[in-house]
């Protein structure tokens, strides 16, 4: 699992790769609210390369989330694969997230 | 004359002719007695007439024989006629008196001088004109021995003899005996005989015709029949032996009147001997005779016969033309009556606009007429009226007849309802008693995995209880969206149905929610009718427990719910009180028993719709010709479990893999996934949602199952069906049934969805089969994903 931030104008982006179960959700989890630790900027999760996510994995999105709106920020994700799309979809995540189809699509929404 | 107004007309002919006829024969009954009298007396007077008439003829006849007789002997005993002169005056007297046929002196001897020879001379007269004298004293007859001589000797009187058969020519006869004296003194000298023929007399009595049998006959005083029709009778009969050899006492009678020389009249009834008749006699005024004329009556009664019938002929012409005034009389009285009866006619069969007649009579019928025009217009406003309001009720039956299309619309009415299901079967029918009920049933799935079901019977009918009943639908379409426990759902609904029952209408209600891929179902009864459990090879039960009042009852009543675990192949079977509390003619019930008997019947074949409609027929076989009293409601769901995945079909292929109580274990796994989806060439999303499902369980096993330091194994077998991929897991932790674990609610927001609890969800979700079960030590969980 690999973690790639980055800062894209005023949006400060978090690009995934690989899979998000419960041993690599930790990692994830550290390096996320860390970086929503303001919770009032932009934030953008890539999950282009994301190809599994467990519980765990979606956990670690919703305090981010979580995070994010009580700061007062923005927090999109974009770019799902199919199959991580439809977990989200069944755990209900699809109404509470803004998901945006790719990185410029997401992007465009943030400004 | 219609055949209608028969009846009229009947009465009227019969009723006069009745009395025409009794009046007739009153009338034909007394003239026959009146005619009948009169010509009776009139016969009697003509009877009367004709003896005057033969007795006044006879009389001059007698008178003058007794005047001739008294006057010979006056002028014998004055010697007035010497012996010599006799012949001579015995000539003179025949010649001078043509009705005596001859005259004889006859001289007793020594009567008047004892010398004297027996002297008698006889004149007669012999082929009208000649006058033959007899010498009787040359007979060797000795006169003076002779009756006649002796009777008119020894009583010195005049006697007239039985009438005879003379000796010239065999005429009847008779002779009248006139004694004489000697002149000058009181001694017999001799006797004067005249003798008369009969034969006159004879042909006038015996030519007395009366009507066409009546007669005349003449008896001596000793009764001899001397004259009569039948000749036998002459000379041979007296009254007395015609009435010993008849046994006739009414001709002795008359015999004995007759003799007695009395005159009157003798009535005969009819009898075997001669008709109806009456006897007329009277006597002769010189001889001991007497007449008698016979008056056949009953010959009066043919004329009167004949008359009778020509006052009947008169009569029945007379009743002919009364009949025929009668009948011209009644159809002119009726013709207006079957005219009205016509109108009322077509009247009857909806022509208002039939023209009644106007009948200008001035009677009791113009009356009739005006009457039925009245009721003619009355008839059309009211038809009008009637048209109209049937108009209207048929809108309302219209619009009632969509209210229950609507309702019937917002229950589910196709089936198979889903019949992409393998893992359960439902079917439900409503059969409402009037057009629009109160009864309801629904099902529907909230999710891929719950199904929601109900059956209801609102209180009453009609469209309130069907507007209620749309309500109560509605309100649990509506709450089972929120994935709340059912009990809960019905305390919403309950509040909200109290909220505006204004009509005070309550809903008695049965709702379950089962999970078919568990077999867990939770259900709350809201008052209604227990429904029937029929486990798999077991007697029917009743699901009797009580959650609470019928909905719309109590604002606020907090209710409970059971649960219970449905096995493959049970049933669970609805229904409302139509079923048990239909009525038959005898005004029994169809109650429980019969309800349970007709299920525990049901042998082979028993799925949900069979089961229905059994039911159906076995009510409809007990209520027989009684109408259907309530809505009959019934829902059947049947449980297949998700062994209908064909989980016991054969196994392709197996594989086992043992894992740590590690974290580390993880990536294992999914490597292993990754190979064994290769292997066996599984799609990569049920790659993905194997590996997403196992991880979520053996997470949850080694965070929570394993509460020791101890290294624990977890064993994982995978077995691939011809459409499913099984999978068991095995762990020796405690006893933890992840079933148990509450879904999160999805449906609430970011800031208040908890972080936990969505593990077991999302196994649940992507699995098509989750079960657990505690075989000591072990969990075991088995799952199972279609192919």
């Amino acid at each position: 699992m690999n973690i790639n931030e980055s800062i894209v104008g005023d949006v400060r982006l978090v690009e995934l790769d690989g899979r998000l179960d419960t041993v690599t959700a930790p990692d994830f989890q550290q390096k996320l609210l860390a970086t929503v630790a303001d919770g009032n900027g932009k934030y953008l999760v890539d999950c282009a390369k994301l190809s599994y996510i467990s519980s765990s994995g979606l956990r670690v999105f919703l305090m981010g989330l979580k995070k994010v709106k009580a700061g007062g920020g923005k927090f999109v994700l974009c770019a799902l694969q199919e199959s991580i799309a439809e977990i989200f979809e069944i755990a209900g995540f699809s109404k509470l997230f803004t998901i945006a189809a790719n990185q410029d699509e997401a992007l465009a929404q943030l400004k | 004359m219609r055949f209608r107004s028969r009846p009229l007309a009947f009465y009227l002919h019969s009723a006069i002719l009745t009395a025409a006829i009794v009046a007739l024969t009153i009338v034909v009954f007394s003239a026959y007695l009146t005619t009948r009298s009169i010509l009776r007396s009139n016969i009697q007077k003509e009877a009367e007439l004709l003896t005057e008439s033969i007795l006044q003829r006879v009389t001059v006849v007698e008178q003058a024989v007794v005047t001739i007789a008294a006057n010979m002997a006056t002028a014998l005993e004055e010697m007035a006629v010497t012996n010599d002169e006799h012949d001579s005056y015995l000539k003179k007297i025949v010649s001078e008196n043509p009705e005596l046929y001859g005259v004889a002196i006859a001289v007793a001897p020594k009567s008047y001088e004892p010398s004297d020879e027996c002297y008698a001379r006889y004149c007669f007269r012999k082929d009208e004109s000649l006058i033959q004298y007899a010498d009787l004293t040359d007979s060797s007859i000795d006169i003076r021995i002779e009756d006649w001589f002796q009777i008119a000797a020894l009583t010195q009187k005049p006697i007239w003899l039985e009438p005879y058969y003379g000796q010239a020519g065999g005429a009847l006869m008779t002779s009248y005996c006139q004694p004489f004296r000697v002149p000058g003194r009181w001694d017999l000298y001799g006797v004067i005989v005249i003798d008369v023929s009969l034969e006159s007399l004879s042909r006038l009595v015996s030519g007395i015709q009366i009507l066409e049998h009546g007669y005349g006959f003449l008896v001596t005083s000793t009764g001899t029949i001397f004259v009569h029709p039948v000749k036998d009778f002459i000379m041979n009969q007296t009254l007395f032996t015609l009435a010993a050899e008849r046994n006739d006492a009414m001709v002795e009678e008359l015999g004995h009147r007759m003799l007695q020389g009395e005159r009157g009249h003798l009535f005969v009834e009819k009898d075997i001997h001669r008709p109806e008749s009456q006897v007329s006699y009277a006597p002769f005024q010189h001889a001991p005779w007497s007449l008698g004329l016979v008056l056949p009556l009953s010959e009066l009664n043919s004329d009167l016969n004949k008359l009778n019938q020509d006052i009947v002929l008169l009569g029945l012409a007379g009743l002919g033309i009364l009949f025929l005034i009668i009948r011209r009389l009644s159809q002119k009285m009726t013709r207006p009556l079957v005219q009205l009866t016509a109108t009322a006619e077509l009247l009857g069969r909806g022509d208002l606009q039939s023209v009644i007649p106007k009948l200008k009579t001035g009677d009791e019928f113009e009356t009739l007429s005006q009457a039925f025009q009245n009721m003619q217009a009355e008839l059309r406003d009211y038809i009008h009226q009637l048209t109209e309001s049937t108009a209207a009720k048929e809108r309302l039956e219209n619009e009632l007849r969509i209210a229950r299309d609507i309702q019937m619309s917002i229950i589910p009415k196709s089936f198979p309802a889903f019949p992409d299901r393998e893992d359960m079967d439902i079917y439900a029918d409503i059969r409402p008693a009037k057009a629009v009920g109160g009864d309801l049933y629904d099902f529907f799935f909230i999710d891929d995995d719950l199904l929601a079901f109900t059956l209801g019977d609102v209180s009453g009918k009609g469209v309130p209880a069907s507007l209620f009943m749309a309500v109560t639908r509605t309100l649990f379409h509506a709450s089972c969206q929120s994935d709340q426990p059912v009990n809960i759902l019905i305390e919403k609904m309950n509040e909200a149905l109290c909220a505006d029952n204004d009509a005070s209408m309550f809903v008695t209600l049965f709702a379950g929610i089962l999970n078919l891929k568990t077999g867990e179902l939770s259900y709350c009864n809201a008052g209604h009718n227990p429904p029937v459990l029929m486990r798999k090879g077991a007697e029917p039960v009743w699901v009797d427990d009580k959650h609470g009042l019928p909905l719309g009852v109590m604002d606020g009543f907090g209710y409970d719910l059971s649960t219970m675990i449905l096995q493959k192949g049970d049933q669970l079977f609805l229904y409302s009180d139509g079923v048990t509390e239909a009525e038959n003619i005898d005004k029994d019930l169809f109650e429980e028993g019969r309800l349970i008997e007709t299920l525990r019947n049901l042998k082979e074949k028993n799925d949900p719709e069979t089961q229905i409609n059994q039911v159906f027929e076995a009510v409809a076989r007990f209520v027989g010709e009684a109408e259907q009293s309530d809505d009959i409601t019934m829902l059947s769901l049947e449980y297949f479990g998700q062994e209908n995945l064909n989980t016991e079909a054969v196994v392709a292929k197996e594989k086992e893999f043992a894992f740590r109580n590690e974290l580390e274990e993880l990536n294992s796994l999914s490597e292993k996934l990754e190979e064994l989806g290769d292997e066996w060439e599984l799609p990569m999303p049920v790659v993905m949602n194997l590996n997403l499902a196992l991880e979520e369980l053996i997470t949850n096993t080694i965070f929570y199952g394993i509460q020791d330091d101890q290294p624990h194994t977890i064993s994982v077998k995978f077995s691939l069906t011809e459409n499913a991929l099984n999978i068991e897991i095995r762990d020796d932790g405690i006893e933890f049934n992840p079933l148990q674990l509450p879904d999160p609610d999805l449906e609430i927001a970011a800031e208040e969805r908890q972080i936990g609890g969505l593990g077991i969800y999302l196994v649940k979700q992507v699995m098509d089969r989750f079960e657990y079960s505690r075989e000591e030590p072990y969990n075991i969980v088995t799952l199972t994903k279609k192919l």
